[in-house]
């Protein structure tokens, strides 16, 4: 059932930064995910992809806590985080990006970094009102690391407009920057690719490169296969709450029940 | 239409505006006569309270319609230990403060997972009980309220004139404006508006929305306390007459006129919600009808207050925008209308 070990590949003695173990999200009736287990490997990028309605955002907001799983376990760096609030689980590591774009458009783009960097600092409310020398050099951080994400992202220029007034692609890179000013091990990113132009993909194909690079682990929700086949290490492939394929790009390519589930079953040929 | 990508431009009359509050305000205590110090000062109270549900209402983005309940347990507090225990006036401030914080954690604890409509009846009933109770408990001193409240001293100088008290409420504005601006940069500040703008993200970012919307109403609390504190040795007299629910929409009144989120707006708007009643005396019976339509013209007029906040200006923008589509659409008679409403957009 859902151990599959035939298409698990060895990683017996590979470390894994998050593990998700038989996780299942029944809401009424539904059964929207249904007993699914994988391993997220340090410095990897795991895609999920599967049809619409597949599970994948579900499984995305069981392991982010905005969604408190049925049942199953979710262990991040060998500790279980099930259930967790999501504003604990991003100070233990693990940042997310939403489906649809969810910034704080009315803000300033250098204050949707600065927000994101709130976990990682700590003047309190009486620090806060007297505006204490402590406080000001916490300030001083914030400013010099929201520079630093805006310049990761390539988005230096922008710092004193509004979120609202970014390209969309750009709105994309400035929630990534936000997501990874918190300092993640482990960055969720929810459709990044959707209702980006071409030239947007490769350049954000090219963003999770670095992000993998500078030693975040990647777990990615993607529709564009060019985006998903380009960049994963892995591919897990959910359909219906269930996962029915796991492997690299190219097993995934010519894997049957993957076809199947995307272009539907040819009864006829069988 | 200017270009959206600007920085939020001054108005150009701000700076004239700023200027000439800060210049009446330092010159009133020298050249006004008695009843216009005690306005100004009247107007001083209302600015410590429109500063502290300013936290609430304008950066936390939370609703309060008892906020004057807080107002009674700071001045409440003053008044019994000056009274009762013969306490001078300074000691009673961290007792009030005490006091209106812990009822701001009462108050703010079973609202928090409440939508703003219901947040506004379970605030309002708050600030009904505190105003009941102080009618009917003993130690409140029932509907007469506590009175012969000793007058606060600095060493041998008693605080007792009307320009003294002038001085001692600029003391306490300036404390709570400084407070105000400086939580608006900070970490705080930030994880208001971050609530405020979008709750799952600002989760998303690390953000824990209970104890900062907590912290909004106890910060909101200590301050209409100070401002209780205030009130009660400057008129050594209080009862419950003073914190009605219109008094809480009366404050509320203070930052919708001056904008809310923006402290110079806090400001103006105090100095409207008194000076204006004042002002309008000559006209006798008719006083506060007229004093209600100036209101009403007045957030017609600029519906994003006096001097909004930069984010208030941005929604007051797009709102015009709109009002300009619609206007534009409707009919050739209405062209005047959308040439308003876009000139407004484009200020």
């Amino acid at each position: 059932m859902t151990a599959q070990p035939s298409l698990r590949p060895p990683t017996v003695e590979t470390p894994s930064v998050l593990g998700v173990e038989r996780l299942t999200m029944r809401f009424g009736g539904l059964l929207a995910v249904s007993e699914v287990s994988f391993t997220v490997r340090p410095r990897e990028i795991l895609s999920i992809i599967g049809p619409n309605g597949a599970g994948k955002t579900t499984v995305f907001n069981c392991i982010t806590g905005f969604l408190r799983p049925t049942s199953g376990r979710i262990i991040f760096e060998g500790l279980e985080i099930t259930g967790l609030r999501p504003d604990l689980i991003v100070r233990r590591g693990i940042a997310r990006t939403f489906q649809m774009i969810r910034l704080f458009p009315d803000l300033g783009v250098d204050e949707n970094v600065m927000i994101g960097l709130h976990g990682r600092t700590r003047a309190g409310t009486l620090a806060s009102l007297l505006h204490t020398p402590l406080q000001r050099r916490e300030e001083k951080w914030v400013l010099d690391e929201t520079r630093r994400w805006l310049g990761f992202v390539g988005l230096e220029g922008r710092a004193h407009g509004l979120a609202r007034e970014l390209a969309y692609g750009n709105q994309r890179r400035l929630e990534i920057a936000r997501a990874l000013a918190t300092a993640p091990r482990l960055v969720i990113l929810d459709e990044p690719a959707s209702g980006m132009n071409p030239a947007e993909k490769g350049g954000l194909v090219q963003l999770v490169g670095r992000i993998r690079d500078s030693g975040v682990t990647v777990l990615l929700i993607e529709h564009d296969m060019s985006v998903v086949m380009g960049i994963s290490d892995r591919i897990i492939v959910l359909d219906h709450g269930v996962q029915i394929a796991e492997g690299a790009p190219d097993e995934i390519q010519r894997d049957a029940r993957v076809i199947e589930a995307y272009l539907g079953r040819e009864d006829l040929q069988e | 239409m200017k270009p959206a990508s600007a920085p939020p431009a001054r108005l150009p009359y701000q700076a004239a505006l700023a200027a000439i509050v800060v210049v009446i305000a330092l010159a009133l205590p020298f050249f006004g006569t008695p009843y216009l110090i005690d306005v100004g000062t009247l107007v001083l109270v209302y600015v410590m309270l429109g500063l502290g549900l300013n936290i609430v209402v304008g950066y936390a983005g939370l609703l309060d319609l008892g906020y004057a309940a807080f107002f009674a347990i700071g001045a409440y507090t003053t008044a019994y230990f000056m009274v009762h225990y013969h306490m001078a006036f300074w000691p009673t401030l961290p007792i009030a403060a005490a006091c209106t914080a812990a009822s701001g954690v009462i108050i703010g604890t079973p609202t928090l997972r409440l939508r703003s409509d219901y947040l506004a009846i379970v605030t309002l009933g708050f600030g009904e009980i505190v105003r009941i109770a102080a009618t009917n408990f003993n130690f409140t001193g029932g509907p007469e309220g506590i009175y012969g409240i000793p007058h606060a001293r600095i060493g041998a100088l008693i605080i007792r004139s009307t320009p003294s008290l002038y001085w001692l409420g600029m003391a306490f504005v300036i404390v709570i404006l400084v407070g105000s601006a400086n939580l608006a940069r900070s970490r705080l500040g930030r994880a208001w508006l971050a609530i405020r703008e979008d709750e799952a993200a600002a989760q998303a970012a690390g953000i824990y929305p209970v104890y900062f919307k907590l912290m909004a109403y106890v910060l909101g609390a200590i301050f209409a306390g100070a401002a209780g504190s205030f009130f009660a040795v400057k008129l050594t007299a209080i009862n419950p007459s003073s914190f009605t629910f219109i008094q809480s929409v009366t404050i509320l009144m203070v930052i919708v006129l001056g904008g809310r989120g923006s402290l110079p707006g806090v400001i103006l708007g105090a100095a409207v919600i008194v000076v204006l009643p004042e002002a309008l005396r000559a006209f006798d019976q008719v006083r506060m009808l007229t004093f209600g339509v100036g209101l009403v013209v007045l957030m017609l007029l600029r519906p994003q207050g006096l001097w909004p906040s930069r984010y208030g200006r941005i929604e007051q923008e797009a709102v015009a925008r709109s009002e300009a589509e619609v206007a534009a659409g409707v009919a050739a008679g209405g062209a005047s209308a959308a040439e308003s409403a876009a000139s407004r957009a484009s200020s």
